[in-house]
């Protein structure tokens, strides 16, 4: 079957061999203009293929910014992880909703009316979005889907749209409440050096159970979300929760008993429940503990030795040995027989990826 | 041959050959996955048609979208029925292009300046208005 492509090929190898099969002075000038001709046409053609590939690809490069643009402002509205899946998603697909075990975690801040009423809006506007800003870094860095802010309340869920198993789940939704009030610690330093007076503490409760998982709403205006009673569970967690702590519901602690320490808490009825749910507090001074892991942290220290890695490492251990001692020095004779100069930076270990648990990213 | 009809789809144009009324029509979209042996078929409808030595051949072209390939084989199309009015067939095109589009617009301006025995229009694809 002949192409277009063939068809010019074909056109200029005709008037090449016209050209060589020319007998006189006429005919030669004839053919020769003729190919001439032919090749001025082919390379008019060829310069309009090249412009309109140009200002192709330049449409194509400003659609891509403008998509760009888009994927980030979506992002910040709704999880990242979600916006992922919308980009690949068929519409089918928008509509609908699974049955998932998930990990939810609920936080609330401790005298937020109060706080309403002493700060100044501006302050307490700034301080929220430092906050807010904070929280869900956090949860992005440990794989969480933010559910959504209510008022100064904070819902997120591990286990879905993507889950790492239900008990890794629980997992990393038990760690990402661990740092966020560690990190709380510091940030209530910061905040009471730029003048806010008033202390922000957090309640986190976490529960584990099925909820149905997807895009609820109308055709038009839709919001990814979870609905069930690990929801409504985690909320009431919350609730019972003294200020700066983490609880956890059974279904939870049956989950991270292996990985976290934690204390036996209260046994209460949640409402809509018969029998009497045991609640557990997540110790966030000793820290978690696997047989190859010591994760720990709190006000002036963080610790996380992977036994895995660090088999043969003795410049960790002269370290981590440095600091025992000099605990124990401080701990005896005062804060005055702390070290005059930091560790040197040569033997301090810092954290990559690789020392990080399974599904965290590097902050 | 009465009539050579190709259906659309999402990324063939939909062509209808009509021998009887004397019409070309190509419209839709253009990226086929192969798109020589795609316009080879039209090229050799027209050329079974041009041998019937017909009057004339109004072609329109309402291309919302083609890509650099089916672009090639376009300018060919207008080179068989530039070789065709030449051959005293009356051959008109009416090639409409949206008027937001500056590239497909230019694009077909251009090629129009190849053509000297057809006539070759650019026109509006919503308003139809001559420019």
């Amino acid at each position: 079957m002949a192409t277009p492509t063939d068809k010019t090929t074909a056109d200029i190898k005709a008037l090449v061999a016209a050209l060589v099969a020319a007998g006189d002075p006429a005919s030669l000038a004839t053919a020769a203009k003729q190919l001439i001709a032919q090749v001025e046409k082919q390379s008019r053609q060829l310069n309009r293929l090249v412009k309109l590939s140009d200002a192709t690809e330049e449409r194509l490069m400003k659609t891509n910014g403008k998509l760009g643009l888009l994927t980030a402002n979506l992002s910040r509205f709704v999880p990242p992880t979600v916006v992922d899946r919308l980009m690949v998603a068929e519409d089918l697909q928008i509509g609908r909703k699974d049955r998932r075990e998930l990990t939810v975690f609920f936080s609330d801040i401790v005298g937020f009316t109060a706080m309403t009423e002493q700060m100044e809006p501006e302050h307490l506007s700034s301080l929220l979005v430092d906050y807010f800003s904070e929280m869900n870094r956090l949860c992005e860095r440990w794989g969480g889907t933010l559910d959504q802010f209510i008022g100064d309340a904070i819902v997120i869920f591990f286990g879905a749209p993507e889950s790492q198993g239900s008990e890794a789940d629980a997992r990393l939704a038990v760690g990402m409440a661990l740092e966020m009030q560690d990190r709380l610690c510091s940030l209530r330093v910061k905040w009471a050096d730029l003048g806010h007076s008033i202390p922000l503490h957090v309640r986190i409760g976490l529960a584990t159970g099925y909820a149905t998982v997807g895009n609820f709403g109308s055709d038009r205006r839709m919001h990814y979300t979870a609905i069930g009673n690990a929801v409504n569970e985690a909320a009431r967690i919350q609730s019972l929760c003294e200020p700066g702590k983490v609880y956890i519901g059974e279904d939870t602690y049956m989950q991270v008993r292996d990985s976290f320490s934690t204390t036996v808490r209260d046994k209460v009825r949640l409402r809509g429940q018969q029998k009497r749910v045991q609640l557990y507090e997540v110790n966030l001074t000793q820290g978690q503990r696997t047989d190859d892991l010591i994760i720990g942290s709190g006000d002036g220290y963080r610790v996380f030795v992977d036994f895995e890695i660090l088999a043969n490492n003795e410049a960790a251990l002269t370290l981590l040995k440095k600091a025992v001692e000099q605990l124990e020095l401080t701990m005896k004779d005062g804060v005055n027989s702390r070290p005059k100069h930091a560790p040197d930076s040569k033997t301090t270990p810092t954290m990559t990826n690789r020392d990080l648990p399974k599904g965290v990213k590097q902050a | 041959m009465t009539h050579f009809t190709i259906d659309a789809t999402s990324r063939t144009p939909s062509i209808q050959l009509d021998d009887k009324a004397g019409t070309l029509i190509i419209a839709g979209e253009s990226y086929p996955e192969d798109v020589r042996r795609f316009y080879a078929t039209l090229s050799e409808q027209l050329a079974v048609f041009f041998s019937t030595r017909p009057e004339r051949l109004h072609v329109t072209i309402k291309l919302t979208y083609f890509n650099s390939g089916s672009a090639r084989a376009l300018m060919e199309l207008i080179d068989q029925l530039e070789d065709a009015a030449k051959k005293e067939i009356e051959v008109k095109v009416s090639w409409y292009c949206d008027p937001d589009d500056d590239i497909t617009r230019e694009f077909a301006e251009d090629i129009a300046l190849d053509a000297q025995a057809a006539s070759v229009q650019i026109l509006d694809l919503d308003g139809d208005t001559d420019r």
